[in-house]
């Protein structure tokens, strides 16, 4: 009897107390699974955080990467310079490379002269940085290809400017070397994707002799916004090398020994009204003696001072661009030996030029949104180099007249093919042709180029 | 006459380098991102990172968008928040101009019209560095077909291949925001 009733409360403990353990087994269970979920949610957010925070340092490091100094956050102060200039101690100093190069061909529109080709320039550009204040700049120039000289092609290197640039501040800066003569558009911007037609404007060529450059030291900046300066004192020219056609072109003595013995001193001015449309001049006076830097004085050097001046206006809108230039020099003070040579006593005494220029980019009519361009131009230029001579009578066949009318297609910004004709006239009564009595100055010129720079 | 042009130019630049050798402060580093960003966004409650990955046909839709190639699928964009309210997009970048960089900024309006551009870092002589009122004639325009040297935007010379260059890299950074931030087109 006692083992039925211990059977039978067994089975009633288990019929009555087994559910309530199971319900609190199926708790304990969904508390886990809820746990669990938590620890999941918790991991995968931690996991999401580390992501984050990988991502966070790669994009933070691939912005240090492209920006440089520009992504610290702090700065330290170095050898008493401003944080940000000694910040770039460390970085960015050493040489920076760049250069152009033109290539011309000529057919006159004479059959007497013969067509001319040429790989006229090619140009190196270095530039070193030793601080983030003071650089050197220097241009080496290739003409005519190469070195000379092979069957008298004149083929030239040249440097044609070298210096280094003292950046002290903003309002003034300090340059020394060979420097370009800031005068005129082309002397400074002679890259042949800068200018128009496959030939430089011949008022910038005969008159304003570019590329001019001469040594001598040199301040720059822009004091007030938008208004730029350059004064400096330079060497002087070569007064037994001008002529009547080219004036003081041959003169210049181009860094190589030069007779410092002369001086000169020449300022700029630029002024940007709006941007688009800026305004400038230039002066420039000069001492111009015979002969080279360490020959002997002689009282039969010829003697010479050259002043110019000129002034000048570049305005743009879209694809518009119109420039004009005028520029009149003189020759004084010459001394006997000067006025009493034969060639030299038909120099231009006075001279003066002009030009007009206006051109447009057509390509974006064509296609628009693209870095290509085409742009017809029209060039208007009327010089003499001969204005008023020394002693004799005016030349006029150096009064002249070129219109130029051309375009130049830029299937990259930095590369240009050119095609331009040019009509050449002059004031003398004489016939267009080579030989004697007859007018070279007034042979038309077809003339096909191409120029990049890089 | 001439030792006369020697005195007076010694003088000047004796002069001229004294007085200017202490402020020598404009290095090429005009500005750090944190204090450009400070100065855009002088009243935001908060600037937030906007990081932005381009798969390849996010690239290409951007390259077609901008009409040039990207050198990078990574941008970073910062947006300046007041309130519930963003008052603008900054993005920094920077390009060779010629052998050496410039480091840009360009603040975009929420309307995905430029605010304004600004050079933070040039390396280059600045003399191929375009004036800071060619950089302002950039505020309002838009990402279209005028956003193009000698069309909307002056060439400027001796700097051409710092406007070719800056103009490109604005047109490649308005199309990812429009793409990429703003989710437009």
């Amino acid at each position: 009897m006692k083992v039925i009733v211990k059977r039978f409360l067994v089975c009633m403990f288990l019929i009555f107390v087994m559910p309530f353990v199971a319900y609190a087994e199926d708790d304990r269970m969904k508390e886990l699974e809820r746990k669990i979920n938590e620890l999941s949610q918790e991991l995968q957010k931690i996991k999401a955080q580390e992501v984050d925070k990988k991502v966070n340092v790669i994009t933070q490091e691939i912005e240090k990467l492209k920006l440089g100094a520009v992504a610290e956050p702090k700065y330290e102060s170095f050898a008493g310079l401003g944080p940000a200039a000694s910040k770039v101690y460390g970085i960015e100093k050493g040489i920076s490379l760049g250069g152009y190069g033109e290539i011309s061909y000529s057919n006159y529109r004479d059959s007497t002269k013969k067509d001319f080709g040429d790989a006229y320039r090619f140009i190196l550009y270095a530039g070193y940085k030793f601080n983030d204040w003071i650089l050197m700049n220097t241009e080496l120039e290739f003409e005519h290809a190469g070195i000379g000289n092979a069957q008298s092609k004149e083929s030239e290197v040249y440097v044609e400017f070298s210096y280094l640039d003292f950046l002290l501040s903003k309002p003034f800066n300090i340059r020394a070397g060979l420097l370009l003569m800031p005068v005129g558009f082309i002397n400074e911007f002679h890259e042949p994707t800068v200018y128009h037609g496959v030939l430089r404007p011949e008022v910038e060529t005969n008159l304003i002799p570019s590329t001019w450059r001469e040594l001598g030291i040199m301040a720059h900046g822009e004091p007030i916004e938008n208004l730029t300066y350059k004064i400096a004192l330079t060497n002087g020219l070569r007064a037994d090398k001008f002529s009547n056609s080219t004036w003081i072109r041959s003169s210049r003595q181009q860094g190589a020994k030069v007779n410092a013995d002369v001086s000169a001193i020449v300022a700029n001015v630029n002024y940007e009204f709006i941007p688009g449309l800026s305004v400038g001049g230039s002066y420039y006076w000069g001492e111009g003696s015979a002969g080279k830097g360490g020959d002997v004085k002689a009282s039969t050097d010829k003697e010479a001072e050259v002043s110019l001046y000129e002034v000048h206006a570049d305005f743009r809108y879209k694809g518009l661009e119109l420039r004009g230039l005028y520029v009149a020099g003189e020759v004084d003070n010459e001394n006997d030996a000067f006025k009493n040579d034969s060639a030299l006593k038909k120099v231009g005494k006075e001279v003066d030029g002009w030009y007009l220029q206006a051109a447009y980019d057509i390509f974006p009519l064509i296609k628009p949104g693209t870095e290509m361009s085409l742009s017809p131009f029209i060039r208007y230029e009327q010089y003499d180099t001969n204005k008023e001579v020394i002693s004799g009578t005016h030349d006029p066949t150096l009064d002249k007249t070129v219109i130029t009318f051309g375009f130049g297609f830029k299937p990259h910004p930095n590369v240009v093919i050119k095609a331009d004709y040019q009509w050449k006239d002059t004031e003398s009564a004489k016939p267009k042709g080579t030989a004697s009595g007859q007018d070279a100055n007034k042979i038309d010129q077809f003339n096909i180029g191409a120029g990049f720079i890089f | 006459m001439k030792k006369c042009f020697f005195i007076t130019f010694l003088l000047i630049f004796t002069i001229g380098t004294g007085l200017h050798a202490p402020s020598i402060v404009e290095g090429k580093v005009y500005k750090t991102k944190d204090d450009a960003l400070k100065e855009v966004f002088p009243d935001a409650d908060a600037v937030e990172k906007i990081n932005v990955f381009l798969g390849k046909e996010e690239q290409k839709k951007i390259e077609a968008m901008a009409k040039s190639k990207l050198e990078s699928r990574i941008f970073t964009f910062y947006a300046g928040r007041k309130g519930n309210t963003i008052a603008g997009y900054a993005v920094f970048g920077s390009h060779v101009v010629r052998t050496k960089q410039e480091v840009y900024m360009v603040v975009i309006n929420p309307d995905s019209s430029i605010r304004q551009v600004e050079i933070l870092a040039f390396y280059e002589p600045e003399e191929y560095l375009p004036s800071k009122r060619w950089f302002q004639r950039f505020a309002g325009k838009i990402l279209d077909n005028e956003l193009w040297p000698r069309r909307g935007i002056i060439a400027v010379t001796g700097a051409t291949l710092s406007v070719n260059g800056i103009t490109q890299e604005i047109r490649k950074v308005l199309a990812v925001f429009k793409i990429m931030v703003i989710k437009e087109g």
